[in-house]
C-alpha cells in the first residue's frame, strides 16, 4: 500500500515549511492547529527556535470550535495576541490544517477582516497539514511577495555588478548553520553580489530585531536582482513568481565551487561567460542520490563521472528540469522505492541516514542528514555544502 | 535588558496567584510551545509494553512527530504509520485506508508483535468516521494480536479524555481482558487456580519506575512484591502484572483508566498522586496502607513474610511512620533552605505533580516562592491555592504555553531588586529553568519517580544540588528525559 510507511521517514510536513519560510522576517505565524503542530515543528524542524525569538503560535482548536465553525474565536485570539506583543509584527501569515481543511475554514475572509481590525498586511498560506515542507515554505515566500508585491523595488542599480537573490536557504536544507555564509563567500569569490535571501539571516540571537527588519528589506529589494539562484526546490514557486511578476529569470541548482562549477557555468552562461569541463567522481559503480532534487541533481551534475547516476526525489517538488542528463525519478512511498531498490542493485547510495533502513548491508551508504528527514538526530552530520572541498569529500567517498 | 512584571502582566501570561484560579486558570487563547520536551509523550508511554508496535494514521505533519520521537528515542523500528492523502480525508475511503494499512503494516513486520497500539486522530473524528467499526475490523482480521484502541485526538482534549487518558486506560484494559493463566513469576504467591497474584501490587500508567519512594519502601517491608510496568521483560510478564489483586498509578493521566481496569479485572485500583503536603502524605499512605492490609495481608493471614513491624494496624502504621518520617524531612528542608538562601525559587509543573502544594510547602518554611510555571492549576490543588491565596498573593503564575510568554526570557529580573542586586533563581523543573534564563535547575519530570517523605527528601537533596552546581540551560530540549535521546545545542 502506498499509505503505509514501515521504514521510510516522514518528511517534515507543509506547516513547518511555511513556519520555516517565514521565521526571521518579523511576522506573526497562526497555525490553525488542536495541538501538536508546533511542538512537531519546534522539536524535530527547527534548530533557531531555542536562540531565536518565534512568533508561531497555534490556534489550540478544539472540537466545539471546529464543527460550529466559531471564526470569532480565531480573530479574536489573534487579534489580542498581536495587541499583547511588544514588537507590531510586519504581517500576519494564517495557515490550515487538516481539521479546518475539512470544515472548509474561510481564512481569506478572516485575513481581511484582521487586516481591518489591526492595520497590519495579513495573508494565507493554503496549507493542509498533508504535503511536504517543500509546498509548504514554497507558498509561504510566494504568497509574502504577493502580498508585499507593490513594495517590491524593481530599480537596477547601474553599477555593472551582477546581482542574485537566492532562494530556498532554510534550515530544513541546510542545517548547517554555517551554509549562508559559506555560499555567500562562495559566489562572491565567483564574482557576485547578494541581494535577498529566502530567507534567513547568517546569524541568529534572541534580541537582534534588526536582523528581522533587514531581512524583510532584503526581501523587498528581490527586484532589483539579476538572476534568483534556486538551491532548493522550495525557492522554485517565488522564483517563478518573481518571473511572471517581475520578469527576472532564474536557474535552479548548487554551486559547490566558485570556479568550474556546473552551476556557476550556468549563471556566467547568463552572463555570456564560459568555464571550463572537469570531472569529480572517480569510481565506476552507480550512484543513487535520495534528495530534495534541487540539491540531488546539482550533485549528480558536479560528480560528473561516466558511470550512471539516479536522482530519487522523494518530495512534492515540482521541480523536473527537461533536457537533463541525469535520471530523476519521483518516488515518495515506500513500497515503490523498496520494488526500485530491489530490482536494481550494484550501486552506492547518498542520503540521509534515516534511508539506510531500506538498503541492504551490501549498499555503500554515504551519510547525507538533513533536518526535513531526521530532523536534529544527526545534526552534527548537517553538511557545509559551500565551504570549499566539502561536496568533493562526500562524492569521493 | 529588564523588564517590568507590570510588562508581563498586560499580556495576561503571568498573573499573581491571588488572581488564580483552579482549572481554566489561564484563557485558552492562542497557544506557544516552548522548546522544553523533557515531558513524555504517547509514543514514549506506549514503548514501555514491551513487544507492543505502535501504528499511527494521520496526515504527514502530526505523523512525523510521533515518527521522529520513536526515532530519537532508538524505537523506530517499533512504530509505523499510514499516511493517508489529501483526497483520502474527504472521499469516503479513511476507513478503509486505515484499516487495510494497519493489517498491510503488521504483515509486513519482521516480527509479529503480540500486541498493537492503533491511534486513529482528530481527522477521523471530523470526517464521520465509525471508530468502532475500524476497530473491530482490525481486531476480526489479527485475532491473536491485542489492539489498542487508541487516540491522538488533541481536538478533544481540552473538552474530554486526552489521549493520554484514553492511551493508558488500553494498556490496562489488555490486563483485564488477559486469558493468560500461566504461573506467575518465581517468588510470587498465588491462589489454586492461578488466576490472581496475592502478594504482588501492581504500578500502572507511571512513566517512571518508583524512586525515592514510600510506596516502595512499606510495600517492600510488608513483604509484597511491586510489578513495574518498565521492569517486565516481555509481553508475558506484562500480562502477570493483571493477576495482583491491587493495582497503582501515580500518574494523573492514569486517574482516568485505573479505577476502570482494575474493576473490569477483578482488583482494586488506586489513584495515588505524588503529594507534597505532609498531610495529605499521610492521608494517602493510610488509603494505600488500609488497601494492602484488606486486600493481601488479611486473606494471606498476615504470612506475606514481610517484616511484623510493618504488618500492625495501618492507621497505627503509619501515624509512627509519619511521626518519624516528618522529623527527618524537616532536617533535610532546613538544610536545602540554608543552601538556597533567599535566591528566588521558581517552581513548573513538569517536574512537580503538584507545584502549588510545593510552593505552599517551601513558603512554609521560609523559601523565596516566585513563581509557578504552569497552565493550570488541578482541582487537586484547591486547598493549597486558596492558603498561598490568603498567605502569600505576590506569588507570580506563568502560563508556560501563553503566546509571548517567551518574548524575553530573562524572568529573572523581575525578582532582583535591580541589576546589582541580581540572584539567580534556583528553578525546580526544566520548564521554570527555561524562563527564569537559570543554570541552576532540577532536571527532573515526574517528581523523579518519588512519592511520600522520601521523595520529598530527594527532590530537596535535587533541589541543594542546583544551588551548587550549574547545567547547561540547552539541556532542557531533549526529548523524553530518562530515555535515549538527543538535545539539540541549536545549529551547529
Amino acid at each position: 500500500m502506498k499509505e503505509t510507511y514501515r521504514a521510510m521517514p516522514v518528511l517534515s510536513g507543509d506547516v513547518s515549511g511555511i513556519a520555516g519560510a517565514l521565521y526571521e522576517l518579523g511576522g506573526m505565524v497562526v497555525i490553525d492547529d488542536p495541538s501538536g503542530c508546533n511542538s512537531t515543528f519546534n522539536t524535530h524542524d527547527e534548530l533557531r527556535w531555542y536562540h531565536e525569538r518565534s512568533d508561531i503560535f497555534i490556534s489550540g482548536l478544539n472540537m466545539r470550535d471546529a464543527i460550529i465553525g466559531n471564526d470569532k474565536k480565531l480573530l479574536d485570539d489573534i487579534i489580542s495576541a498581536a495587541d499583547n506583543m511588544t514588537d507590531k509584527p510586519k504581517f500576519i501569515a494564517l495557515c490550515n490544517s487538516p481539521v479546518p481543511y475539512l470544515t472548509g475554514r474561510d481564512y481569506e475572509g478572516i485575513a481581511r477582516l484582521l487586516e481591518r481590525k489591526l492595520d497590519i498586511p495579513v495573508f494565507y498560506v493554503p496549507s493542509n497539514g498533508c504535503h511536504d515542507y517543500i509546498r509548504g515554505a514554497g507558498m509561504a515566500w510566494t504568497e509574502f511577495l504577493k502580498k508585499f508585491s507593490s513594495s517590491i523595488s524593481v530599480k537596477k542599480k547601474n553599477d555593472g555588478k551582477f546581482r542574485l537573490n537566492i532562494a530556498g536557504m532554510m534550515p530544513l536544507d541546510y542545517g548547517n548553520k554555517s551554509s549562508l555564509h559559506s555560499l555567500k563567500e562562495l559566489l562572491q569569490a565567483a564574482g557576485f553580489e547578494i541581494n535577498a535571501v529566502f530567507a534567513m539571516n547568517e546569524d541568529y540571537k534572541y534580541e537582534k530585531t534588526e536582523n528581522r527588519q533587514r531581512l524583510f528589506d532584503d526581501l523587498l529589494k528581490c527586484g532589483q536582482a539579476d538572476l534568483t539562484l534556486v538551491i532548493s526546490s522550495s525557492g522554485i514557486m517565488p522564483a517563478e513568481y518573481l518571473r511572471r511578476r517581475f520578469g527576472l529569470p532564474y536557474i535552479a541548482g548548487v554551486p559547490f565551487e566558485s570556479e568550474n562549477d556546473p552551476v556557476i557555468r550556468k549563471i556566467k552562461a547568463v552572463m555570456e561567460t564560459n568555464v571550463k569541463d572537469r570531472e569529480i567522481r572517480k569510481s565506476d559503480r552507480k550512484l543513487l542520490i535520495i534528495s530534495e532534487p534541487v540539491l540531488g541533481l546539482s550533485l549528480a551534475e558536479y560528480a560528473k563521472n561516466s558511470s550512471e547516476i539516479t536522482v530519487i526525489d522523494p518530495t512534492e517538488s515540482d521541480y523536473y528540469p527537461a533536457g537533463r542528463s541525469i535520471k530523476l525519478l519521483k518516488i515518495r512511498d515506500e513500497e515503490t522505492l523498496e520494488g526500485f531498490i530491489s530490482e536494481n542493485r550494484d550501486f552506492d547510495v547518498i542520503s540521509d541516514p534515516e534511508y539506510f533502513y531500506l538498503f541492504s548491508d551490501k549498499v555503500k551508504k554515504i551519510s547525507m542528514p538533513t533536518l526535513s528527514v531526521s530532523g536534529r538526530i544527526f545534526k552534527n552530520g548537517f553538511i557545509d555544502y559551500f565551504k570549499p572541498g566539502n561536496v568533493r569529500k562526500l562524492l569521493c567517498q | 535588558m529588564l523588564i517590568r512584571a507590570d510588562d508581563f502582566e498586560k499580556s495576561g501570561n503571568l498573573i499573581r496567584i491571588s488572581d488564580a484560579e483552579c482549572r481554566r486558570t489561564f484563557p485558552w487563547e492562542l497557544e506557544y510551545n516552548c522548546p522544553v520536551h523533557e515531558n513524555w509523550n504517547i509514543v514514549h508511554t506506549g514503548m514501555l509494553i514491551p513487544e507492543c508496535h505502535q501504528i499511527y494514521i494521520c496526515p504527514d505533519n502530526c505523523l512525523r512527530g510521533v515518527i521522529m520521537t520513536a526515532d530519537e528515542m532508538g524505537a523506530g523500528d517499533r512504530i509505523s504509520a499510514v499516511m493517508p492523502d489529501e483526497e483520502e480525508l474527504y472521499n469516503g475511503r479513511l476507513e478503509r485506508v486505515t484499516i487495510d494499512g494497519v493489517i498491510d503494516i503488521v504483515q509486513k513486520l519482521p516480527v509479529r508483535p503480540r500486541a498493537i497500539q492503533v491511534f486513529l486522530v482528530c481527522t477521523h473524528l471530523i470526517s464521520g468516521c465509525d471508530t468502532r467499526f475500524i476497530f473491530d475490523s482490525i481486531k476480526k482480521t489479527l485475532p491473536d494480536i491485542y489492539v489498542m484502541e487508541c487516540f491522538m485526538d488533541p481536538i478533544r482534549q481540552k473538552l474530554t479524555v486526552t489521549p493520554e487518558m484514553r492511551q493508558r486506560y488500553e494498556m490496562m484494559k489488555v490486563l483485564s481482558q488477559s486469558n493468560s493463566t500461566g504461573r506467575g513469576r518465581v517468588g510470587l504467591s498465588e491462589t489454586e487456580d492461578g488466576s490472581r497474584i496475592k502478594a504482588a501490587v501492581s504500578v500502572l500508567g507511571d512513566d517512571l519506575p518508583m524512586n525515592a519512594s514510600d510506596i516502595r519502601f512499606l510495600t517492600e517491608k510488608c513483604g509484597i512484591k511491586l510489578l513495574e510496568v518498565m521492569k517486565a521483560k516481555n509481553f508475558d510478564e506484562y500480562l502477570e502484572m493483571g493477576k495482583s489483586p491491587v493495582w497503582i498509578t501515580r500518574s494523573a493521566f492514569s486517574a482516568y483508566g485505573i479505577n476502570k481496569a482494575a474493576k473490569e479485572a477483578g482488583a482494586e485500583g488506586l489513584y495515588l498522586p505524588a503529594a507534597v503536603t505532609y498531610d495529605e502524605i499521610d492521608r494517602e499512605l493510610t488509603t494505600y496502607l488500609n488497601c494492602l492490609y484488606e486486600k493481601i495481608i488479611l486473606p494471606l493471614s498476615e504470612s506475606t513474610g514481610g517484616d511484623s513491624q510493618y504488618l500492625k494496624d495501618p492507621n497505627e502504621m503509619v501515624t509512627s511512620w509519619s511521626k518519624e518520617q516528618r522529623k527527618l524531612t524537616e532536617e533535610v528542608i532546613l538544610q536545602t533552605r540554608k543552601a538556597v538562601g533567599d535566591r528566588p525559587v521558581i517552581i513548573d509543573n513538569l517536574c512537580i505533580n503538584r507545584p502549588v502544594g510545593f510552593a505552599r510547602l517551601l513558603f512554609e518554611h521560609g523559601f523565596n516562592v516566585k513563581m509557578i510555571v504552569t497552565d493550570t492549576i488541578s482541582m487537586e490543588e484547591a486547598d493549597d491555592l486558596q492558603i498561598l491565596k490568603d498567605e502569600c498573593p505576590e506569588i507570580y503564575v506563568l502560563n508556560p504555553i501563553g503566546a509571548g510568554s517567551e518574548f524575553d526570557r530573562s524572568y529573572m529580573n523581575i525578582f532582583s531588586g535591580g541589576e546589582n542586586d541580581h540572584k539567580e533563581p534556583v528553578a525546580v523543573g526544566p520548564k521554570a529553568a527555561y524562563f527564569s534564563a537559570t543554570s541552576h535547575f532540577v532536571n527532573a519530570i515526574e517528581y523523579d519517580g518519588g512519592d511520600g517523605y522520601m521523595g520529598l527528601r530527594h527532590i530537596m537533596s535535587l533541589i541543594d544540588d542546583a544551588c551548587r552546581t550549574e547545567k547547561n540551560k540547552e539541556i532542557v530540549t531533549g526529548k523524553g528525559l530518562g530515555l535515549k535521546g538527543v538535545w539539540t545545542g541549536g545549529m551547529v
